[in-house]
């Protein structure tokens, strides 16, 4: 009898989820090489009454929170004028060497390690071309980095930068600290690089879209909590109507 | 409700913003600063379902799974190393780096340290010091009967002695480079000290291939650009408003739902 009552519970159980992934959207507006998420619903069918019966009214749905969905649409560029950030014009990943293994980034805000080693925030190496880290010596003090992604000092090349893309991005985990995990997906050279030095690419945040949408989750769960409770209204009448008929 | 904490994370951050943004403000007429960025990574995300796994036993494997992520984190606050503007002060030992390059100064602690900050003047025995009395390094006196001061581009003091027609070669200013000047610890009063992430100093004269020359008679002014901070600043309240929408609008989920009968 209650159905209805449960399918509201499972929207309301989504929404908050749908808000979550929002307000992680928004805390990361201004992170660089960020990606916004978005939850995808499906709907989880379930048959009523027996399936031979009428057609058309003898089924009801209740949504189920699928997956997640990464925009993947680039980010601006901010120029930052540090000769050791490099962005991204286009597509393609960073690669980086962690303790985990290879894991991929769009955030080129990269430094140069004590040992020389061009390195992340975290200190994780940058990976050229040929998988190996890359090192600076102390003589590299005028550090180009063409759009080609082709590393060059003073003393001539260094090495050129490893840019990979994914037949299908979607299945790329986050894991935090800008980091990409590839896990089963296969890194696939990207033919073309375009890479930009002295600049950052943003966070593809949208605040407007995201307000937007705020506003609208927030409406469509006073919209559901609102019905939920007049569908428990309308179970009490229903109750008190039969227990009068009952007792008359 | 977990978006109440995840945009309390991201009010944090704003926050840590403002700070440093203030920070740049307020140094915009210190000699040799560079200003600073925040800069801010993803926290780490929960796996809901996680993409390739198997959605049944005929080995269907899930495109793409769902993963919530809960929030910001501050990366780093980093210095951003461009050249300052030059402002012409006539003072004889003021001197402004154009290009790469720091000058060393020697601390009380033995330590050397590295400034921009070219204010320099002379000691009670005529050795050319900072505006804190600290030796600028290598040390360079000054004769007492000296009665003019020439710096060149190249750093070479020439001294102007009565009596004599050509100038007397004092000594030569030496400035230091860094593989990466991000990694240098600011310890305040312009100075900075060498870490293993700025790697080691490197020495050599002005005006060397990768080194600055200098400038005599001019200091570098702050970095710091009026108009981006203030841009940054609006871009970040707006953020730190947005985050604080997100609260009010979790706020309102949770009374709605608290208000059910």
């Amino acid at each position: 009898m209650d159905s209805p009552g449960y399918i509201l519970m499972s929207r309301l159980t989504l929404q908050e989820r749908s808000t979550q992934a929002l307000a992680h959207n928004i805390a990361n507006a201004d992170t660089p090489g960020f990606r916004a998420m978005r939850p995808v619903f499906g709907q989880v069918m379930v048959s009523l009454r027996g399936a031979g019966g009428i057609q058309g009214d003898s089924s009801m749905s209740f949504p189920q929170d699928r997956a997640t969905w990464r925009d993947m649409s680039p980010g601006p560029l901010q120029t930052t004028g540090n000769k050791l950030d490099v962005a991204i014009d286009g597509e393609g990943f960073f690669a980086v060497e962690t303790p985990k293994g290879e894991r991929y980034t769009r955030a080129g805000r990269f430094s140069i390690a004590a040992n020389g080693r061009l390195v992340d925030q975290e200190g994780n190496a940058v990976l050229d071309s040929r998988g190996r880290p890359i090192a600076f010596s102390a003589q590299d003090t005028q550090i180009e980095i063409t759009k080609s992604g082709a590393i060059q000092s003073e003393n001539g090349p260094i090495a050129t930068l490893q840019l990979v893309r994914f037949q299908n991005p979607q299945n790329l985990i986050a894991e935090g600290n800008r980091l990409f995990d590839a896990k089963s997906e296969a890194p696939i050279p990207v033919e073309r690089p375009k890479v930009v030095q002295g600049a950052l690419e943003g966070s593809n945040v949208s605040p407007v879209l995201e307000i937007t949408r705020l506003t609208a989750e927030m409406r469509e769960f006073q919209y559901a909590s609102m019905f939920t409770e007049r569908e428990g209204e309308r179970i009490t009448n229903s109750v008190e109507r039969i227990m009068r008929r009952r007792s008359s | 409700m977990r978006s109440l904490q995840i945009a309390a994370t991201g009010m944090q951050a704003q926050q840590t913003n403002i700070e440093v943004i203030s920070n740049n403000i307020a140094n915009i007429s210190t000699t040799g600063f560079k200003r600073r960025r925040a800069e801010f990574q993803d926290l780490i995300y929960q796996n809901l379902r996680r993409t390739g796994s198997q959605s049944a036993d005929t080995g269907t494997l899930l495109p793409s799974g769902a993963q919530l992520g809960l929030g910001v984190r501050t990366a780093a606050i980093y210095r951003i190393s461009e050249q300052g503007n030059l402002q012409q002060t006539e003072n004889r030992f003021d001197i402004a780096i154009r290009g790469n390059g720091y000058f060393q100064v020697q601390m009380p602690s033995g330590e050397t340290a590295y400034t921009r900050d070219g204010t320099f003047g002379l000691s009670a025995e005529g050795t050319i010091v900072t505006a804190e009395g600290f030796t600028v390094q290598p040390a360079i006196t000054i004769p007492p009967a000296a009665r003019d001061v020439t710096i060149n581009a190249t750093g070479e003091v020439l001294a102007k002695i009565d009596g004599q027609i050509q100038p007397q070669n004092v000594g030569q200013i030496q400035l230091a480079i860094f593989a990466n000047e991000g990694g240098l610890e600011a310890i305040g009063e312009n100075l900075f000290l060498a870490t293993p992430g700025s790697g080691d100093a490197q020495q050599s004269v002005p005006g060397a291939a990768g080194y600055g020359q200098v400038l005599q008679g001019f200091i570098e002014t702050s970095n710091v650009n009026v108009v981006q901070e203030i841009t940054a600043l609006i871009t970040a309240q707006r953020a730190y408003e947005m985050n604080s929408r997100v609260i009010s609008a979790s706020d309102e989920m949770l009374s709605t739902l608290t208000r059910l009968r």
